[in-house]
C-alpha cells in the first residue's frame, strides 16, 4: 500500500494566502471568482462538473460546464441560462483563471482548475482514473491544493479491470439467453447505462427503458460511440439485455418483461450486504477505487488535500499518515 | 472453488442447483463439496480475527484504517477478503485450496489467487465458520412434497409472487417465490389488468389463481404467520383447472409438517 512519489511542483507554495475554495451551505464557493462549484442551493453563478443530480441542480442564475456535459444537463434541468467550455480552455472569472479537465467519471465530466497568481486549486468533482469504452479519460492536473472525492475511500474497494467485469456480465447475459430468459441490468440512467452498452456492444440485442433511452439518444447525437438500442414497452426480443433504472423495476413497465433475471452493476456491489436481494451483482463503478484515489492524489503533486463525499475522515487520516496535509472539508 | 462459491452465493442451494454443480466439476471437487455440505468440516487454521491480522500485515494496513473498514464491513471473513488486491494467476480448485492449507503463508498465497466471493467462502472454511449443510447432499433429487396455493401478491421485479393458503375465513401468506414457469408473461399480463391495491412495488391481485408448489421439506417457524417454512419451494404449475375454493386449507399442510 505505497503511494507513488509525487511529481515535482511547477508552482511555488503559497499556502499563507486566503483559501481559493470554501465550503458554504450552498456548496463549494470561490470568493475571488464569485462562483460556486456544483451548488445545491440557489446561487447566481454555478460551475458544474457533470450532469448527475447531486452535482447539477435547478435554480442557478447561470451555468458553466463542458460542451460535452451541457446537452444532458439541459435535458435534465429544462430552461436554464448555460454556457459550454472546451476541456483545457482558460477563462478569467473575477480574480481567478478557470479551466475544466477530464475526470473520467461520465461523458463530459470535469475537474475544475482554479488559478490565482501562480497558486492552483483543483476541485475533482467525481472521477475515475481507469479508462472505459465511453468517456473522456481522466487527466491528472498539477496543483497545490486538491479537493478529492472519497466515495470509495477505503482499501476494501479495489476494482477489477473493466474488461474483466464486462466479461462477467457478458457470460451472465449469454447464460440467460441460452435459457430463453431476458437479462435486466439495473444502472443509473446517465453514465453507467451508456458505459454498459458501450462495453457490451456486439453480443446481442440491447434494449432500454424509455428514461435510459432519452439520455442515450442525446449522447449518441453528440457523437459518443454507442450501439443501436431498442426502447422496450412490453416483451423484449428473445435473449435481449435490457438496461433500466432501479425505479423502473418497481413500475408497471417491469410487468411486461416476462421471465427475466435482474442484476445490478455498481461499486457498492463489492459489499455482501449490498448484494442481498439482487439476483446477480457486478462490481462496476464510475468512481476511483482505493488505488485510483491514491494514484490521483500523488499525480497532482498537491501538498494540501481536502476530502469530500463518502469516507472523508479515514481517507484524510490516511493521507496525513503519508505526510500530506489533509482534512475533511465540511 | 469459484463454482462452489457461485453455488452458495444465493444461500443454501436447491437440489437442482446442487445436481447441476456436481455434473460440472471434476471428481475431486465434487467429493470435497459433498463432504463439506454433509457437515464434515476441515480443521480450523485460525479464527477470522487472526486471518484478518495476517491480511492487514501483508497489505500494510494501519490500525485506524482497519477500524474504519470494519465499520463499513463488520464481517471479518469478508473484510479480510476485500483488503487483498484483485486476484491474479490461476484459481485453485476447492480440493486444492483445502489440501494445501497449513500455515499463514499458505493462506495468503491461496487467498490472493481467489476472486472476492470465493475468498469470503475460503475464509469461512479456514476459520471454521462455514455453516451451510444440505439435508441430503447426493446426486436438495429427493421426492418433493406438493401443495396447492393461491396467488395474492406480485412483485414485478424478479418477478416474484406471494402465495397464501385458506385458514378459517382468511388467507395466510405461505411463501414468496420467483416465477419461472413458461406462462409467466401471460400471468403478468393478467395481473397487470387485475391489480386491486399497491404496497410499494407489490401488486395485490384477486385471490382467484391457483398454483401447484413443490418443496423438499417443511420446518416449524414461529416467525411466519403460517407457522411453517417450506424448504426448497418452487412454483411447478399454474392450475387454471382448479378454483381457489377447492384449495386445501393451511391445516392440511400443517398435518404433513414434523
Amino acid at each position: 500500500m505505497q503511494m507513488n512519489t509525487p511529481p515535482t511542483l511547477r508552482y511555488p507554495a503559497l499556502m499563507t494566502r486566503a483559501p481559493l475554495i470554501l465550503q458554504t451551505p450552498q456548496g463549494l464557493y470561490c470568493p475571488e471568482g464569485e462562483f460556486h462549484i456544483d451548488p445545491m442551493g440557489r446561487v447566481p453563478r454555478a460551475l458544474i462538473t457533470h450532469g448527475h443530480s447531486d452535482h447539477a441542480a435547478r435554480g442557478m442564475g447561470s451555468y458553466l460546464c463542458t460542451h460535452q456535459a451541457l446537452p444532458v444537463i439541459r435535458h435534465r434541468l429544462g430552461k436554464i441560462t448555460a454556457e459550454g467550455i472546451a476541456y483545457g480552455e482558460q477563462r478569467q472569472i473575477g480574480g481567478v483563471t478557470v479551466s475544466f479537465h477530464p475526470a473520467g467519471h461520465v461523458p463530459g465530466s470535469a475537474q475544475i482548475r482554479i488559478e490565482r497568481a501562480g497558486e492552483v486549486w483543483v476541485a475533482s468533482g467525481d472521477y475515475k482514473t481507469a479508462p472505459d469504452a465511453l468517456c473522456e479519460p481522466f487527466e491528472a492536473v498539477l496543483c497545490h491544493t486538491f479537493l478529492t472525492e472519497t466515495t470509495f475511500g477505503l482499501p476494501i474497494f479495489q476494482w477489477q479491470s473493466e474488461v474483466c467485469v464486462m466479461g462477467q456480465i457478458a457470460r451472465w447475459w449469454q447464460d440467460n439467453a441460452a435459457r430463453g430468459v431476458v437479462s435486466v441490468l439495473l444502472a443509473y440512467s446517465f453514465g453507467k447505462a451508456q458505459r454498459l452498452m458501450a462495453g457490451l456492444a456486439g453480443i446481442g440485442p440491447i434494449c432500454t427503458h424509455p428514461v435510459v433511452e432519452a439520455v442515450t439518444d442525446i449522447l449518441r447525437h453528440q457523437g459518443y460511440a454507442l450501439p443501436s438500442t431498442l426502447v422496450v414497452n412490453g416483451a423484449p426480443p428473445q435473449g435481449a439485455l435490457v438496461i433500466a433504472t432501479p425505479n423502473a423495476m418497481a413500475s408497471d413497465w417491469a410487468m411486461g418483461l416476462g421471465p427475466h433475471e435482474v442484476a445490478a452493476a455498481s461499486g457498492w456491489m463489492a459489499l455482501a450486504a449490498r448484494r442481498k436481494g439482487t439476483g446477480a451483482a457486478f462490481v462496476l463503478s464510475d468512481h476511483a477505487d482505493w488505488a485510483g484515489l491514491n494514484a490521483a492524489v500523488a499525480a497532482t503533486g498537491a501538498e494540501q488535500v481536502y476530502t469530500l463525499h463518502g469516507y472523508t475522515d479515514p481517507y484524510a487520516a490516511w493521507l496525513r499518515s503519508k505526510g500530506l496535509s489533509a482534512e475533511a472539508m465540511s | 472453488m469459484i463454482r462452489f462459491a457461485q453455488l452458495l452465493a444465493q444461500g443454501t442451494p436447491t437440489p437442482d442447483a446442487f445436481s447441476a454443480y456436481m455434473t460440472q466439476v471434476d471428481p475431486q471437487e465434487s467429493e470435497a463439496a459433498q463432504r463439506l455440505l454433509s457437515g464434515e468440516r476441515p480443521k480450523r487454521l485460525a479464527n477470522a480475527a487472526t486471518l484478518l491480522d495476517w491480511v492487514a500485515q501483508a497489505t500494510d494496513t494501519p490500525a485506524f484504517l482497519l477500524d474504519a473498514c470494519a465499520k463499513t464491513c463488520p464481517d471479518k471473513a469478508e473484510l479480510a477478503a476485500l483488503l487483498l488486491p484483485p486476484a491474479t494467476g490461476p484459481t485453485p480448485s476447492l480440493a486444492q485450496s483445502l489440501a494445501n492449507l497449513t500455515s499463514a503463508a499458505d493462506y495468503l498465497t491461496l487467498a490472493r489467487s481467489l476472486p472476492p466471493e470465493a475468498r469470503i467462502l475460503f475464509n469461512r472454511l479456514a476459520s471454521g465458520t462455514f455453516r451451510t449443510k444440505l439435508a441430503s447432499p447426493t446426486m436438495t433429487p429427493q421426492s418433493p412434497g406438493h401443495c396447492l396455493a393461491i396467488l395474492t401478491l406480485i412483485d414485478p421485479s424478479g418477478p416474484t409472487a406471494t402465495f397464501a393458503l385458506p385458514h378459517g375465513a382468511a388467507l395466510v401468506p405461505l411463501t414468496r417465490l420467483r416465477l419461472t414457469i413458461p406462462e409467466t408473461p401471460a400471468l403478468l399480463a393478467w395481473a397487470r389488468a387485475n391489480v386491486t391495491d399497491r404496497f410499494g412495488p407489490l401488486r395485490q391481485v384477486p385471490p382467484t389463481q391457483v398454483f401447484e408448489l413443490a418443496f423438499d421439506g417443511i420446518t416449524q417457524n414461529a416467525r411466519r404467520k403460517s407457522g411453517i417454512t417450506l424448504l426448497g419451494a418452487r412454483v411447478k404449475a399454474w392450475r387454471q383447472d382448479t378454483r381457489a375454493a377447492d384449495v386445501p386449507p393451511l391445516s392440511a399442510l400443517l398435518a404433513q409438517s414434523p
